[in-house]
């Protein structure tokens, strides 16, 4: 009885201690060690903000293991810029489901925070944002996929995309016919 | 670059070297649904992008941006009304109709010799309607008299008017354009021949014998076929009265689908 006594305790004094630091430690999937605010992480992300309630926050670093570093650094990144931005009201409503709450456009930070991403850079941020449940950086990720297929030809987007065409020439040639209104490249 | 562990909820056959997950090129290609063309360019890409857009439709119109496109918008110009049982449907336009040149009208539609359709005919009304074409039944001051049905765009102005059957009979009819048509099984029945092809599908009582009948006209072969025998139900039998309390028929007020595709 005496040592299940102590043991509770010494979780108890963890757990005050943890509750009592302002950040969180995120391990990515090759072992890398990220803090964040805990106020910026619990906000922005529904998967953190359940891992900080229910106590599954590991001092020595929460494993990610769906992330690897680079997205994780992003992810990380954008979290702090985040709490140092002023938020504006639009983001502060946005805080409803991404498949219910129409798109705000995002701000100048987040438009230049993306722009500057590779595009793998970018593929593994807007998987690890959906891994984390990240409304607002996984809006601002498509957001900027998205904007690199507007106004391109089939072929422009595969380039851009480096997607094999795998279409026969017959099938190709159906789809030009039939909707020829969309294909004002040639 | 670290590689990632992912779970590709795709299938792996229409596999297009892109590394996002189904779930989230699916988000993103909503993104783009604001322009329709660009939605159609994004399925002509590969077959996985053509499996999503088409597959998922749903999820993409409920969620996609506002239209931003001309041509998508304002796809109801209006419908079509029948309160005055003694003169042909007339159309309601819709606030989206105002921008075009020319409302849609029965008045103005003209068979293959230009004579116009609707002139003189006293009361009709429209029996089913799809993908922006109605199918109307023309009637004459002669009561009794055989079946007339004509098949129009009243926004593009395209009209057949169907050869006659006997009349009188009280019957069911639909429409039936290339999209209903592409998932038929049938090997033997000839596919239709162009993105314009359709059929009117009749089903009535046959009063000599008491048999129910089905008949279809095919626009490509330009006549009706042969009647089948229906099994297991008569026109006469359906009862209005659930929906239509006190009424034998339904009401005269019949809204017609969509005619954008002009």
């Amino acid at each position: 009885m005496e040592v299940d006594k102590g043991k509770g305790e010494a979780e108890e004094t963890r757990k005050v201690a943890e509750a009592d630091r302002d950040t969180v430690t995120l391990k990515s999937s090759d072992g890398k060690l990220f803090e964040v605010s805990k106020e910026a992480a619990a906000r922005l992300s529904t998967v953190l903000a359940g891992m900080i309630a229910g106590g599954s926050i590991d001092d020595n670093g929460t494993d990610l293991k769906q992330i690897g570093s680079e997205a994780l650094e992003n992810v990380v990144d954008y979290c702090n810029k985040h709490a140092n931005s002023i938020p504006s009201a639009a983001l502060i409503s946005s805080s409803i489901s991404f498949n219910t709450a129409p798109f705000k456009e995002p701000e100048e930070w987040e438009r230049k925070f993306v722009d500057r991403l590779s595009h793998d850079a970018l593929f593994d941020l807007v998987e690890a944002a959906n891994f984390l449940g990240m409304e607002r950086l996984l809006d601002v990720t498509c957001h900027k996929i998205s904007e690199m297929m507007k106004g391109k030809s089939p072929d422009q987007i595969r380039e851009v995309f480096n997607i094999k065409n795998d279409y026969t020439k017959e099938e190709l040639e159906e789809i030009r016919q039939e909707l020829a209104w969309a294909f004002y490249d040639d | 670059m670290v590689p990632v562990d992912r779970e590709r909820g795709g299938q792996e056959e229409d596999g297009d070297g892109l590394p996002l997950s189904d779930e989230i090129l699916l988000l993103i290609i909503t993104r783009v649904a604001g322009n329709t063309a660009d939605l159609v360019r994004c399925a002509a890409t590969c077959r996985r992008w053509r499996r999503l857009v088409s597959g998922d439709a749903d999820f993409i119109c409920l969620h996609a941006p506002p239209r931003t496109d001309r041509s998508a918008r304002g796809l109801a110009l209006g419908f079509f009304h029948h309160p005055d049982k003694t003169q042909p449907p007339r159309f309601v336009p819709l606030p989206s109709a105002s921008s075009s040149s020319r409302l849609p009208s029965l008045k103005h539609l003209v068979d293959g010799e230009g004579r116009r359709i609707f002139h003189g005919a006293s009361s009709s009304r429209v029996v089913a309607c799809r993908d922006g074409r109605l199918v109307v039944e023309i009637r004459r001051p002669t009561n009794g008299g055989p079946l007339t049905l004509c098949v129009c765009n009243p926004a593009s102005g395209e009209a057949d008017v169907l050869p006659c059957l006997p009349g009188g009979e009280a019957y069911g009819c639909a429409l039936l354009t290339v999209d209903d048509l592409r998932y038929c099984k049938d090997k033997e029945k000839a596919p239709p021949r162009s993105a314009s092809s359709y059929r009117v599908v009749l089903v009535f009582d046959h009063d000599d014998d008491g048999y129910t009948v089905a008949r279809y006209f095919c626009s490509d072969a330009g006549r009706w076929g042969p009647s089948a025998r229906v099994i297991g139900g008569r026109i006469a039998d359906v009862k209005w009265r659930r929906r239509w309390p006190g009424r034998r028929k339904p009401p005269s007020c019949t809204a017609a689908s969509s005619f954008g595709r002009a």
